[in-house]
């Protein structure tokens, strides 16, 4: 009785520092959630220390538990008290809402109160195990390294400033490690039961860590040694939010230095209603600076246009009959204008002038008075350009050779793109007889020579490297930026004229009414894409950017173009349309385009198969550890088994004895180097309340250090060595 | 335990109260063909146990009583001139018996006593140039008194080596003390006991103990205890050769009237503190530090490996 109540006062000791720590694991989860239950939490805590501590009958226990959550849940989510007659039927209603998201695996509208029920049960899970280990194991290790863990994990990735909590939690963990391992230590030394001598031990323990833990706390400290590796970490993870190495995408004025990761940003930027795919233009760049593109030097015109004028660029402008208008509704408004490919004219209804600076193609948007303006809405008028194919294949670079000096800007390289940029431009395109042809080529060339579109591991080049050399070497892979740019300089090694044009993609496709279509553009779309000269034709959209396709139009001049024409719906764009798309396809099934989509896919698998290997590891090595950790209890098991079907002789004998004796070292049972096999066994026997080793030994004595032959009644020694076996299990 | 070892002992213990290791041992010694030094203060018993034991086997017990003016001749005999036959006739000496005890070896002259050793070794005698055999079986047990010191001849090394075993007796404890006087109450015990087994028979067994087996680990394990005592950093001798084969011949012997056709390393170990301990000479430091040859012995036996497993080449 006695020793069962300082057992009783131990644990509760033990409890009562288990309630603390646990009270800095709930603290933040509580701050970070915004939840403002923290007490109702401490007490459901409070009661399954104390009915663990009390030795509560499971059923009875687990139904005051049950109790307590259900009035947890009744008391703080619904508006009815707790014994009304609502309260079931509320319940009810909770439970089916509830198992119907999860079924449907929608686990974003599981409520919050069963948030809380499974939060509640998580922690009714976790006492059960913290009792295993206190009452039984007498090790909080496991425990107390994974609070430290959780807490300096929260405190380094969120707001949570978790100083104080690590060092209360250790304080009071290793106060708590030192009475388990006197309890321990006193188990193993069969001593008596003795409160007063325990606390001779115990005061001073806890004295000397209050007192180094004053120590430690007092004394001055230096700074980190090492940077704060949260930054890195979060580039590497992707969860970066603006550091110094990570961006987030969307349009910006600055490329000077490109490369790097970049965070996904889904804020809608503007929604657009028209009847054609576009890639909406905003900027072109001309000088590479083997870092990224800047504005060249030099003084452009600014043209100034008002609404409804026809402000002409250096892209061509499709027929006339072509005509349409696509309407921009502007979530985040900008002060420069969305070009469309064969844009015309802009009419905004409001008192508006367009600025074209002719260096760039860029159009702001200002008011009369000279301010910038902010367009929430506007309509463009366009004609999409239509490049006729016969045209495109007429173009002899040797037509390049005769352009005019304007054209020198988009020629440009710096002096230090490497040769091997070069050659491979000119072994790209040598074999192909039109500019065109070339263009095509180098677009292709991405495609089909295993590059990788990936956001998150882009390299920055190093001072001394150049952007688009490690992207085509190198790294092979990235996003829009490392293709387009790299195609520019490909196409200006062989010398022909190209600008890295700027804005965004498509966007993603959304109802259409009457044929027009609802294009809504995020932050995701930000794009950068090429426009190469073709003499004879002129400026032209390529895509290099892998899963990226551009819209233009290719004229290619079929005979057989007219059947088509008798569609009902506007029977004139039909027939322009259809071939292409036929060509599409057509070009789909014998072009590498079909390789991306292949390559990509495999790319798609391989980086599922990646998190399958990587989660496959992690528990293999789990289950590895924790079989090891736990071989005392299921090998002999195993080697029971094993021995059970083995035939009876002398050899299986003397196997089966060396195994149980490891066995019994692995419980501690270990012979030392100068014991006789008799005395070690005594020893186990006195160990394990038996005489079963004695008699296994004398037979094994007989058979290692005798001569004679004589079986021996294996049966029955197999029996003794099953009971001893379990023994050591038990 | 063997049969008719039992008995010997059971009838060695109607006279000895308790002191059933050292009849034991002595038994070993005895069935080894050894021969037992006994180091212990007089009185507690040595005559007693040795009387009993002859007794027991109807061996013929002498004792010799080392004093310092002791001759050899007085040991192993002499040749008289017989007047009547006109020849020199052989008068033999104590040591001539199956059983002998010599008490208080230490006390004579190093010839005298190396007369007996001699004896002990060679089991015959010279004497004029004539060479007489000693009968067989022939067990002495030797005893010295560890406490006085003044006009002893402690025995050399080299004789040390001679005994098989070395071994104390030690006081009674306070109840077998009480049983003592409760048995001499009434009259003198030994007078009364009988032989259990004859010298043929005990001849017999000292054959069978060489038939024990002794597994090529276990050998190896004696070795391996005889090394450790000569790399030692307190000994300055080891153990002989003669020390390594006494412990093997000992733990046969112990190995049988423990009734084992088998010696295990329980019995090497066991026997390896008798058998090794006088064997082995301290360096001065060890007696410094108040290390005695025991201790040694116990902590060689302790951190020397003992063979668990089956011989491999076998």
């Amino acid at each position: 009785m006695k020793k069962s109540l300082t057992n009783l006062g131990e644990l509760t000791f033990a409890y009562i520092i288990i309630f603390f720590i646990l009270r800095e694991w709930l603290t933040p989860v509580m701050e970070l959630t915004n939840t403002g239950m923290l007490h109702l939490f401490l007490v459901f805590i409070g009661l399954a220390l104390v009915l663990s501590l009390l030795q509560i009958h499971p059923l009875l226990s687990g139904t005051i538990k049950i109790v307590y959550i259900t009035w947890f849940v009744v008391f703080s989510y619904s508006k009815y008290p707790f014994l009304s007659r609502e309260t079931i039927p509320y319940l009810a209603n909770e439970w089916k809402l509830n198992m119907l998201a999860i079924t449907s695996g929608n686990f974003g509208q599981v409520t919050d109160s069963f948030r809380t029920i499974l939060f509640l049960a998580l922690i009714w899970m976790l006492i059960y195990l913290i009792h295993h280990w206190v009452a039984v194991r007498k090790n909080i290790f496991y425990f107390l390294a994974l609070t430290v863990f959780f807490i300096a994990t929260l405190d380094t990735f969120s707001d949570y400033d978790g100083k104080v909590a690590i060092i209360k939690v250790l304080i009071l963990g290793l106060i708590l490690t030192g009475v388990l391992t006197i309890e321990r230590l006193w188990i193993q030394s069969d001593q008596p039961v003795d409160v007063a001598k325990k606390w001779l031990i115990t005061l001073p323990m806890i004295i000397s860590i209050l007192f180094v833990s004053v120590v430690a706390f007092s004394l001055p400290k230096t700074g980190p040694t090492w940077a704060d590796p949260v930054p890195f970490i979060k580039n590497v993870t992707g969860y970066g939010n603006g550091g110094s190495g990570s961006r987030t995408v969307g349009y910006g004025e600055d490329d000077s230095q490109l490369g790097g990761p970049f965070q996904g940003d889904d804020t809608l930027v503007f929604t657009a209603k028209s009847q054609d795919r576009h890639y909406w233009r905003i900027d072109t760049k001309d000088t590479y600076t083997s870092k990224g593109w800047v504005k060249s030097k030099g003084t452009f015109e600014q043209l100034v246009y008002n609404e409804n004028m026809r402000i002409p660029s250096s892209l061509p402008i499709g027929p006339s009959d072509q005509v349409r208008q696509t309407e921009i509704e502007m979530a985040m408004p900008m002060p420069f204008l969305l070009q469309t490919y064969g844009m015309i004219s802009v009419a905004t209804g409001d008192d508006a002038i367009f600025i074209q600076d002719t260096h760039n193609e860029k159009i702001t948007v200002q008011q009369l008075d000279g301010k910038a303006k902010l367009l929430e809405k506007y309509q463009l008028t366009y004609s999409k350009p239509v490049y006729k194919d016969e045209e495109l294949q007429l173009s002899n670079p040797a037509m390049l050779e005769t352009l005019s000096s304007d054209f020198e800007r988009f020629l440009q390289l710096p002096e230090t793109v490497p040769q091997r940029v070069k050659d491979l431009a000119i072994r790209i395109t040598q074999n192909q007889s039109s500019v065109y042809e070339q263009i095509k080529a180098i677009e292709r060339y991405f495609t089909m020579n295993s590059f990788i579109y990936d956001k998150n591991e882009v390299a920055i080049p190093a001072e001394d490297e150049d952007y688009v050399d490690q992207f085509l070497f190198e790294t092979k892979m990235g996003y829009c930026d490392n293709f387009s740019t790299s195609m520019i300089v490909l196409l200006r090694s062989v010398g022909i004229p190209a600008r890295w044009v700027k804005g965004f993609a498509s966007g993603e496709e959304g109802a259409t009414v009457n044929d027009v279509k609802e294009y809504h553009v995020t932050n995701n779309n930000a794009h950068s894409w090429v426009e190469a000269y073709i003499p004879g034709t002129g400026w032209m959209e390529f895509e290099p950017t892998i899963g990226f396709t551009s819209n233009v139009n290719i004229d290619y001049d079929f005979t057989n173009e007219t059947p088509q024409q008798e569609q009902p719906v506007k029977p004139e764009e039909q027939p322009k349309e259809q071939p292409e798309k036929q060509l599409e396809e057509e070009k789909e099934e014998h072009s590498p385009k079909n390789a991306i989509v292949a390559g990509v896919g495999f790319v798609e698998i391989w980086k599922w198969l990646k998190y399958v290997l990587i989660v496959l590891s992690i528990v293999l090595l789990f289950t590895g550890i924790t079989l090891f950790v736990k071989r005392k209890t299921w090998l002999p098991k195993m080697h029971i088994h094993v021995y059970r079907r083995k035939e009876a002789d002398w050899t299986n004998f003397d196997a089966s004895y060396q195994v149980l004796v490891k066995q019994l070292a692995r419980i501690g049972l270990r012979r030392k180097d100068g014991e006789t096999l008799r005395v070690f066994a005594e020893r186990v026997d006195a160990a394990l309340e038996t005489d079963e080793m004695s008699t296994l030994t004398a037979v094994y004595e007989q058979y290692i250090y005798g001569n004679s032959t004589q079986t021996s009644d294996f049966i029955k020694l197999k029996e003794i060595w099953e009971n001893l076996i379990n023994r050591t299990i038990g | 335990m063997n049969e008719q070892i039992q008995r010997v002992i059971d009838n060695i213990e109607k006279v000895i109260v308790g002191k059933r290791e050292v009849a034991e041992l002595s038994i070993v010694a005895l069935l080894a063909r050894g021969h037992i030094l006994l180091e212990d203060v007089p009185g507690v018993g040595k005559t007693m146990m040795v009387r009993a034991l002859a007794k027991s086997f109807d061996a013929q017990f002498k004792r010799i009583q080392f004093t310092p003016d002791l001759l050899p001749s007085d040991v192993v005999g002499i040749s008289m001139y017989n007047p009547k036959t006109m020849e020199f006739e052989f008068r033999a000496g104590p040591i001539m018996g199956n059983v002998i005890l010599a008490d208080e070896i230490n006390r004579t002259s190093p010839k005298t006593q190396s007369a007996l050793l001699e004896g002990m070794e060679e089991s015959s005698v010279t004497i004029d140039g004539h060479t007489f055999a000693i009968q067989q079986p022939f067990f002495v047990m030797a005893t010295q008194n560890p406490i006085e010191h003044e006009g002893t001849y402690p025995l050399p090394e080299a004789q040390l080596d001679r005994f098989l075993m070395k071994i104390k007796m030690g006081y009674p404890s306070r109840k077998e003390e009480m049983e003592i006087l409760r048995r001499a109450e009434t009259g003198r015990p030994i007078e009364q006991l009988e032989a259990v087994l004859t010298l043929t028979q005990l001849i017999e067994l000292q054959e069978l103990i060489q038939g024990v087996y002794v597994e090529d680990s276990v050998k190896s394990y004696i070795v391996e205890l005889a090394t450790q005592t000569r790399e030692n950093s307190y000994v300055h001798l080891g153990v002989s050769p003669r020390a390594t084969l006494s412990l093997m011949k000992a733990a046969q012997a112990y190995a049988f009237i423990k009734g084992r056709n088998y010696v295990t390393p329980d019995d090497v170990q066991y026997l390896a503190r008798f058998v090794f301990s006088h064997r082995v000479l301290l360096k001065p430091e060890a007696r410094y530090e108040q290390i005695r040859a025991e201790e040694i012995i116990e902590r060689i036996i302790a951190k020397t490996p003992v063979p668990t497993k089956r011989f491999a080449e076998r």
